[in-house]
């Protein structure tokens, strides 16, 4: 009977021990879903309004360093999943696979261009 | 008549070869036109002209040019004359139109050259404002002679001279390439402003801005660069834009960089690469024109 016992246990501590490695498992492919939902997961905002944010830059800015603060801080509050669909919808002549610096000095030089063209009365 | 003058203060935008393309263009679709190169560096005079293989005059234009030069009757004679009728030293502007002074390249398609003393002496001869009613003047004569165009393209200076002051002040549309570049783009603004303040009384011309040498593959179409300069060009053109003087910009009619617009100036020579662009912009041009 004490036999039986100890076959049980080690029985049962066998089953526990597969179903933690399942739980793993399941946890560690749960995970990844979520992840490649989160990677497909459009931008809250839509073509429309990223248009609209970059007129905004472009109404804000006016050369000085405060201008290019809110350029570094525009950048730097936003994902890169963001950038990248800001820039794309844009049409933008910048590296969206560059870091959040040279994205952020991207526009700023696209700025000061296109400010110099429109003559933008705030410069 | 439509007069229409092609212009931007940056040089090197592809103002020569446009004008040369767009006229044509609408000479093989049945129209008159007369090309007037009002540009002291002769671009088009010179592109007419030479044969880029031999150096020589095209057969024919060498012995024309000659006699247009001894017979005093090229567009600075012209400008003379209606300055000595504009100052008081004439009863009337006698100028005769003939075939020394407008060169037939084809049956539809006539020639006025450019003059390289037109480079000096017009700064130091003329006064604007004395000979601004030239063109105007020149025109109606043209007008009333054997020649006749339905259209004329003043191929002018990247600068204010007498002449374009004249033509400027006198045309019904102006047309200016731009190119997607920062100094071609910023060309526009101030042009348009240097126009509002100095062209005046205005016989309001519509301005129609469009992109030359626009960056472009078949495959993925207009690059991010030249649209970004795109979309600028149409902001300050939408700025600049007001009942006074309306200015367009062709975003759709763009005419793409290519190496072989260094052959489209020759006689004949049309790259057909160029046609359906030079179609479209001629159909968007003609929409606002007409």
């Amino acid at each position: 009977m004490e036999i039986d016992n100890k076959r049980l246990i080690k029985e049962l501590k066998n089953i526990y021990k597969s179903i933690g490695i399942i739980i793993e498992l399941f946890e560690e492919n749960n995970n990844k879903s979520q992840k490649g939902k989160l990677i497909q997961k459009p931008p809250a905002a839509s073509r429309e309004e990223l248009k609209e944010e970059w007129k905004a830059l472009q109404n804000r800015y006016d050369g000085s360093l405060d201008a290019e603060k809110m350029i570094d801080e525009f950048v730097a509050s936003k994902s890169k999943n963001y950038l990248i669909a800001f820039i794309k919808a844009n049409d933008l002549p910048i590296q969206a696979k560059e870091s959040k610096t040279k994205i952020a000095n991207g526009i700023k030089g696209l700025l000061k261009v296109g400010s110099t063209i429109t003559g933008n009365k705030n410069v | 008549m439509k007069v229409m003058a092609n212009i931007n203060f940056k040089g090197g935008v592809g103002k020569t070869t446009i004008t040369w393309l767009l006229a044509k263009l609408v000479s093989e679709n049945g129209k008159k036109v007369l090309v007037v190169d009002a540009d002291a560096q002769m671009s088009l005079t010179i592109a007419l002209s030479i044969d880029e293989k031999t150096g020589n005059y095209v057969e024919g234009f060498g012995e024309w040019y000659q006699q247009h030069k001894e017979s005093n009757k090229t567009l600075l004679d012209a400008l003379d004359r209606y300055d000595q009728y504009a100052t008081g030293k004439a009863k009337h502007f006698d100028f005769s139109i003939n075939t020394n002074f407008i060169y037939k390249v084809s049956e539809n398609l006539l020639f006025i050259p450019s003059v390289t003393d037109l480079y000096w002496m017009e700064l130091e001869l003329f006064n604007p404002e004395s000979v601004k009613g030239f063109v105007q003047a020149l025109l109606g004569k043209i007008h009333h002679s054997q020649f006749k165009p339905d259209y004329v393209f003043f191929d002018c200076p990247p600068s204010f001279t007498a002449l374009s002051y004249s033509i400027l002040s006198n045309c019904s549309s102006i047309l200016v390439p731009t190119n997607p570049d920062v100094f071609a783009a910023t060309g526009l603004r101030i042009m348009i402003e240097g126009l509002i303040s100095r062209i005046q009384p205005w016989p309001n011309p519509h301005v129609i801005v469009f992109m030359n040498k626009a960056g472009y593959r078949s495959d993925i179409g207009l690059f991010r660069e030249t649209k970004t300069f795109m979309s600028f060009v149409e902001q300050a053109a939408n700025e600049l834009s007001s009942d006074r003087l309306e200015i367009t910009f062709l975003s759709e009619s763009y005419i793409p960089m290519r190496a072989s617009i260094r052959k489209a100036i020759s006689f004949g020579g049309f790259p057909n690469e160029f046609k359906p662009y030079i179609n479209k912009l001629w159909a968007s041009i003609s929409r606002i024109i007409d």
